[in-house]
C-alpha cells in the first residue's frame, strides 16, 4: 500500500492550525491502517505460498492428526478476526484522545 | 438435478414461518421508510453489532454455505482455501475502506468517489460497475436458488425463481433498508445457529474428536490423505495466488456490502461492524470446514445418499443438506434447508436495494438532476421492481446453464473495478477525473473480457478446447493494471481544470455541513 496523502480533511471549515492537525492525525491513521492492512496480506499470502510451494508440508499433522493445514488455515481466520478486533480498539481509543484533546465541537459541524 | 423431490414439511412449515416473519415486518417498516435516509439507510440508526450481523447476513450467501462445503467435500482443503478467502476480505475493508467511506459519503459509496472528482463521470462509472456486479451477483443467485428450492421443496424451479422474486421485491419497495436489514439479520441468526446445530452434532458423532474425524474423512474419500493440503494452487500457483487477490479485495468493491455503512450513526460504530461482520463470517466458515469434512466423513460413505450412477443425490452442492439429515434426521434437514432459502433471499434483496439506490440516487438525483426526494424514493421503488422483474427474467433464461463463475466474475469485477477507484479517490489526492474513469474503466473491460476468454466460461461453458487467457480469476493482472492505469492517467493530466476544483470544495463545504 502506498503511503498516501488523505484527502478527507475538512479543508473548507477549519483554520490552518486545525487543518495541520487533522491532517497529520489522518496521515498517522492511515498509516496504521496500511500497517495493519500489510499485517493481513502477509499472513494471507504466506499461507497461500504454503499451498502453493510446500502442500505435502502442510498435509503433516500438527496436533493429534490434525494437519498443518488446518491449524494454520484456522488461523489466518482467527488472525483476521483478531486484526479487526484490535484494529477497532486503537482507533475508538485514538478518536477519544483526539476529542478530548481538542473538545467535542471540532468534528461537528452545525448546520448552517 | 433429475432426483425426484420430496417435500419436507419441516422445510416448507419453517420457510413459511420465516416468510411470515418478515413480510410482517416489511409491513412495519413501510411507515418507516418515507424518506430518502429512512429507505437506502434505515436512517442512520443501527447499532454497530447488528449492523455487523446485517452485513454477515448479507454476505453469507447459500454459495458459502453450500457450494464452500460441496467443494470440500469433491477436492478437500481447496474448499477450505476459499473460505478463508471470503474472511480475509474484511481486514481489508475495515482498514483500506469502511472509514473514510463511512465519513464521505451518504447512500452509496459513489458519494465519496464524487468528492474530488467532476461528479456527472464519476458517478455514471460507478453506476455502470455496481450494475455490472450487482448483474452478476443476483444471476448466481437467482439459478442458485431455483435448483435449490426445486430440490429441496419439490416446488418447480419457474415459481422458486418467481417466488424468490417477488418476496425480494416486496421487502425492497415496501421496507427499503429497515426490512431489508432485518431479513438479513434474522437470516443470518438462522443461519449461524443451523451451522453450529450441524457442527455440534457432526463432532458428537466422533466423541469430539477432531483427529478421530480426519481419519474417517481420509480413510473414505477417493483420494485420501491428498483432501489434507492444498492442490489446486499447488498445480497452478497464478491462478491460485489471483483468486486469492479476487476474494482479498473483492469485498472492498461490493456496492452491496460497502452501502452497509451508512446505516450506523458514525464512523466508529461503522469500523464495529466490520468487526462483527468479520467474527461471525469467520466462525462461519470455520464451522463450513467442519460441516465439509464431517459430510465426507460421514455422507459419501452411506449409501442412502449416494446416487445410483456415483457422486451425491441431488448434485454435490447437497453436501450440508445430506449431512444435516444424516446427524439430526428430517427435521434438521427441513430446519436446513429453510435457512437456505432465506440465506438466497437475504443476499438478492441486499443486492436489489443496492441496484435501486444505484440508479434512483446516483444516475437519477445526482447525474439526471432529480430533485424532489418523493420523485427519487418512487424512481427508487421502480428501480427495484424493474431489477426483480430482469433478474427473475435471466433466472429462467440462465436455467440449466452453469452460473458458478458468475460470483467469481462479481469478485473479479468489484476488486479490479471498484475498488482501486474507490481506495485512490479517497487516499490519494492526485488522482484525477480522468485517471480514475480510465483505472476503473480498463480494471472493469479486462476483467469481463478476461474472464470470458478464461477456462470457467471459454472452456467450461463455450466449450472451447483450451483458454485464450489462462488465468482464472484474472485479478492477479487486472487489479494492478487498474491502479497503474488509473496513476499513469492522473500523472499524466495533473493540473485539474479550476471549474473542477472549485466545484469539489463547494461540495465539501455542504457535505461537511450535512455530517455529523
Amino acid at each position: 500500500m502506498a503511503r498516501s496523502r488523505n484527502c478527507f480533511t475538512r479543508e473548507t471549515m477549519m483554520g490552518n492550525d486545525e487543518q495541520a492537525a487533522d491532517a497529520a492525525d489522518d496521515t498517522r491513521h492511515s498509516r496504521l491502517a496500511s500497517a495493519f492492512a500489510a499485517v493481513a496480506a502477509a499472513g494471507y499470502y504466506g499461507f497461500l505460498f504454503a499451498g502453493a510451494f510446500a502442500p505435502s508440508a502442510l498435509a503433516r499433522p500438527a496436533i493429534g492428526h490434525v494437519p498443518w493445514s488446518f491449524v494454520l488455515g484456522a488461523s489466518v481466520i482467527g488472525g483476521a478476526i483478531g486484526l479487526t478486533g484490535l484494529y477497532v480498539l486503537v482507533a475508538n481509543a485514538r478518536e477519544a484522545g483526539e476529542r478530548r484533546r481538542t473538545g467535542p465541537g471540532r468534528r461537528t459541524v452545525p448546520a448552517a | 438435478m433429475n432426483a425426484t423431490p420430496e417435500t419436507n414439511p419441516t422445510a416448507v412449515l419453517l420457510f413459511l414461518l420465516f416468510a411470515a416473519a418478515t413480510l410482517g415486518i416489511t409491513w412495519y417498516a413501510a411507515s418507516r421508510s418515507r424518506s430518502r435516509n429512512a429507505f437506502y439507510t434505515a436512517d442512520g440508526g443501527l447499532t454497530a453489532f447488528r449492523n455487523g450481523l446485517a452485513i454477515a447476513g448479507d454476505y453469507m450467501s447459500a454459495a458459502a454455505f453450500l457450494g464452500v462445503s460441496a467443494l470440500i467435500t469433491v477436492t478437500g482443503f481447496d474448499g477450505m482455501l476459499y473460505g478463508i478467502g471470503f474472511v480475509i476480505g474484511w481486514p481489508i475493508v475495515l482498514f483500506l475502506v469502511a472509514e473514510r467511506l463511512r465519513r464521505l459519503g451518504r447512500f452509496t459509496f459513489a458519494d465519496a468517489l464524487s468528492h474530488h472528482l467532476a461528479e456527472k463521470p464519476v458517478r455514471v462509472f460507478a453506476a455502470i460497475s455496481s450494475l455490472a456486479v450487482i448483474a452478476f451477483y443476483l444471476i448466481a443467485q437467482m439459478v442458485g436458488a431455483g435448483q435449490l428450492v426445486q430440490l429441496l421443496f419439490g416446488v418447480d424451479y419457474s415459481y422458486a425463481v418467481i417466488i424468490v422474486g417477488v418476496l425480494m421485491v416486496v421487502y425492497v419497495t415496501v421496507g427499503g433498508m429497515v426490512a431489508t436489514t432485518w431479513v438479513q439479520i434474522i437470516k443470518a441468526v438462522l443461519l449461524l445457529c443451523g451451522a453450529l446445530v450441524i457442527t455440534i452434532l457432526t463432532l458428537a458423532q466422533f466423541h469430539f474428536d477432531f483427529s478421530a474425524l480426519i481419519d474417517r474423512a481420509v480413510a473414505v474419500h477417493p483420494r485420501h490423505a491428498a483432501i489434507l493440503a492444498p492442490s489446486a494452487i499447488a498445480a497452478d500457483p497464478i491462478s491460485g495466488f489471483s483468486l486469492g487477490i479476487a476474494l482479498m479485495f473483492g469485498t472492498s468493491g461490493l456496492p452491496h456490502i460497502l452501502m452497509r455503512f451508512f446505516t450506523v450513526p458514525d464512523v466508529k460504530a461503522a469500523r464495529s461492524s466490520v468487526f462483527f461482520a468479520c467474527l461471525f463470517n469467520g466462525l462461519f466458515f470455520l464451522m463450513v470446514f467442519i460441516i465439509g469434512f464431517g459430510a465426507v466423513a460421514l455422507v459419501l460413505p452411506d449409501p442412502t445418499y449416494v446416487a445410483p450412477g456415483g457422486g451425491l443425490r441431488g448434485g454435490t452442492n447437497m453436501a450440508a443438506i445430506h449431512l444435516s439429515h444424516a446427524v439430526g434426521g428430517d427435521v434438521l434437514m427441513g430446519f436446513v434447508s429453510a435457512v437456505a432459502f432465506a440465506t438466497i433471499l437475504a443476499v438478492v434483496s441486499g443486492l436489489t436495494l443496492a441496484g435501486a439506490a444505484t440508479i434512483s440516487h446516483d444516475l437519477g438525483a445526482r447525474v439526471l438532476g432529480v430533485k424532489q426526494e418523493r420523485l427519487e424514493l418512487r424512481i427508487s421503488r421502480l428501480a427495484s421492481l424493474g431489477i426483480g422483474i430482469a433478474a427473475v427474467l435471466l433466472g429462467l433464461a440462465f436455467r440449466n446453464q452453469n452460473v458458478a463463475y458468475m460470483v467469481g466474475l462479481a469478485f473479479a469485477v468489484a476488486a479490479s473495478a471498484n475498488f482501486p477507484v474507490l481506495v485512490l479517490a479517497m487516499g490519494w489526492r492526485g488522482l484525477t477525473t480522468a485517471g480514475a474513469l480510465a483505472g476503473g474503466g480498463v480494471g472493469l473491460v479486462s476483467a469481463l473480457s478476461l474472464t470470458v476468454l478464461g477456462p470457467a466460461v471459454w472452456v467450461k461453458t463455450l466449450g472451447h478446447a483450451t483458454p485464450v487467457f489462462p488465468y482464472d480469476p484474472p485479478a492477479i493482472l487486472t487489479v494492478p493494471l487498474a491502479f497503474i492505469v488509473a496513476w499513469i492517467v492522473s500523472a499524466a493530466m495533473q493540473r485539474k481544470p479550476a471549474g473542477v476544483r472549485a466545484e469539489a470544495a463547494r461540495r465539501d463545504a455542504a457535505s461537511s455541513r450535512l455530517r455529523r
